[in-house]
């Protein structure tokens, strides 16, 4: 299988913080991959190296096999506010990618109400994005991460602002979006559940600066929406736990040993 | 559906009306002398008799003051904003300038305004001027400023250059910010043309208010700062009217409300 995207000893730092060491992982074409770990561990950094709006201080990141020059604009990036233009409608605001790619605004506007019922947005096509509910804009910020036209996609933790229904439901809703486009996704998210409910595989980083991947591939099933009451997802949950509950064990403070 | 639009109307007049004949009464009850302080009546009557002096020259004088002043700040403000936005040394070496000189009393710089630039109709646009550019200036850079960080990194992974983030994101970031501005300029620059024709002009309303208040004139006095306030509620107005024109989407959802 084809790798979408790769890291090849990808080292980071903010400053003199070192945020990723050394990393290497690769993710192949077509899989759905949750990123898990606790606050303030660099999930963001990974996303914001492999989107272009940082560049590794050592290694390589590939896409589809090469390295890109630019990757800026290749990667599709839905963050965890929806950052929808309030003074825009739904459709201009779905076209802003395509706009920037200076399509004509005719074609532009076609491509989105063509794509706006699959979204489950038909009928909302001149609202504003405040007459909208949280999960309303939801998809539509990722629709517009979709006409990037971009196969890869990452996304910021994309459901924490919504409640738990709504949530569920645009759990469901993404899982059959990824089907039909047949993209990459690699999601950020804090919720264990989620992320072995949706997952091809689970990463886990545990520590910082990143150096490795803890890959956690939950149990193949024919449809995901029933590893919600999968009793094999149990012991994966408690091994994730407890990975991540080492991590947080707090430290010996430097000079205060025995 | 009109009943909303109004009721601030009806409330304006009604307290208005009470204000001036509240006026009326105490200086007829009291007796204050005219010269003191003219009823609303005096006022109206004397804003009648000179009705050619001020409306035809004076007038006209002080807009066109206000309006070239107001003009130049724009351009000078919104020039100065876009460059101190695209340039951090600028922006630097600008910025506490800008600030420092509203920290000095404008009034009192304002003769030596008039030293350099005269007595002709520049030495007025340039006191205008120094009224009204820092609302201007400080309300375009900060709203530009404004622009969210991350929907400038999420339009960056679009591929998005400077130029398109500017237009697309930065400016109409920047106007209700802008027109903030705007409106409060608008209104100082009245104050401004008054002050460049006290301290010397041969027409204009604050020349034609001084010397009437020399004469003690108290009803033309007052008839001249009627129309000063009535300028300044009219500029107030246009800027107000030239937000909601461009800000399109205060418009439509205004337009929302109403339906």
């Amino acid at each position: 299988m084809l790798d979408k995207l790769t890291f090849r000893g990808v080292s980071f730092a903010y400053g003199d913080q070192p945020i990723v060491a050394q990393l290497s992982f690769h993710v192949a074409r077509g899989q759905f991959i949750s990123l898990i770990g606790p606050s303030g561990v660099g999930k963001s950094t990974l996303f914001r190296l492999a989107s272009g709006l940082a560049e590794p201080d050592a290694g390589q990141i590939l896409l589809d096999g090469k390295e890109q020059q630019k990757r800026l604009g290749r990667v599709g990036y839905m963050p965890q506010k929806d950052l929808l233009l309030p003074w825009r409608t739904i459709t201009e605001n779905a076209m802003l990618p395509l706009e920037l790619k200076s399509v004509p605004r005719a074609l532009a506007r076609a491509k989105v109400a063509e794509q706006l019922p699959l979204f489950g947005l038909g009928g909302c096509s001149d609202a504003y994005p405040d007459q909208l509910s949280g999960g309303m804009r939801q998809r539509v910020s990722l629709l517009r991460a979709t006409l990037t036209g971009s196969d890869l996609l990452l996304l910021d933790e994309p459901f924490s602002a919504l409640d738990g229904i709504t949530r569920m439901e645009m759990q469901d809703w993404l899982l059959e979006m990824w089907q039909r486009l047949k993209i990459t996704i690699l999601m950020i998210t804090h919720d264990i559940e989620e992320a072995l409910v949706m997952s091809d595989k689970v990463f886990l980083l545990t520590e910082k600066p990143i150096q490795k991947i803890v890959e956690i591939t939950p149990p193949p099933v024919s449809d995901r929406r029933e590893r919600r009451h999968d009793p094999r997802l149990g012991p994966l949950r408690r091994e994730i736990w407890r990975l991540l509950i080492r991590r947080a064990q707090p430290q010996p403070l430097p000079g205060r040993e025995a | 559906m009109g009943e909303r639009g109004q009721t601030p109307v009806i409330w304006f007049f009604a307290s208005m009306s009470i204000f001036l004949i509240g006026w009326e009464l105490a200086c007829r009850l009291l007796q204050i002398p005219p010269f003191i302080l003219p009823p609303p009546s005096a006022v109206i009557l004397s804003l009648w008799e000179l009705r050619g002096l001020l409306f035809g020259q004076h007038l006209w004088a002080t807009l066109r003051e206000v309006a070239l002043g107001l003009c130049v700040s724009i351009l000078f403000g919104v020039g100065l904003a876009l460059a101190m936005n695209f340039s951090r040394p600028v922006q630097r070496i600008v910025y506490p300038y800008i600030v420092i000189s509203q920290t000095i009393p404008i009034i009192a710089l304002s003769p030596i305004f008039i030293l350099w630039f005269g007595y002709s109709l520049s030495g007025k646009i340039a006191i205008t001027i120094l009224f009204t550019f820092f609302p201007i200036v400080v309300g375009t850079y900060d709203g530009l400023r404004a622009a969210d960080r991350e929907m400038v990194d999420l339009m960056k992974t679009m591929g998005a250059t400077r130029w398109q983030i500017f237009c697309k994101l930065q400016i109409p970031s920047a106007l209700p910010s802008f027109f903030s501005g705007l409106k409060v300029a608008a209104t100082y620059s009245v104050a401004g043309a008054t002050i460049g024709e006290w301290l010397g002009a041969s027409e204009g309303l604050g020349y034609f208010g001084r010397r009437a208040s020399g004469n003690f004139q108290a009803p033309a006095l007052f008839a001249s700062v009627l129309l000063l306030s009535a300028l300044g509620m009219l500029l107030f107005g246009l800027a107000h009217r030239a937000e909601q024109r461009f800000m399109q989407k205060s418009r439509r959802y205004q337009q929302s409300l109403r339906e």
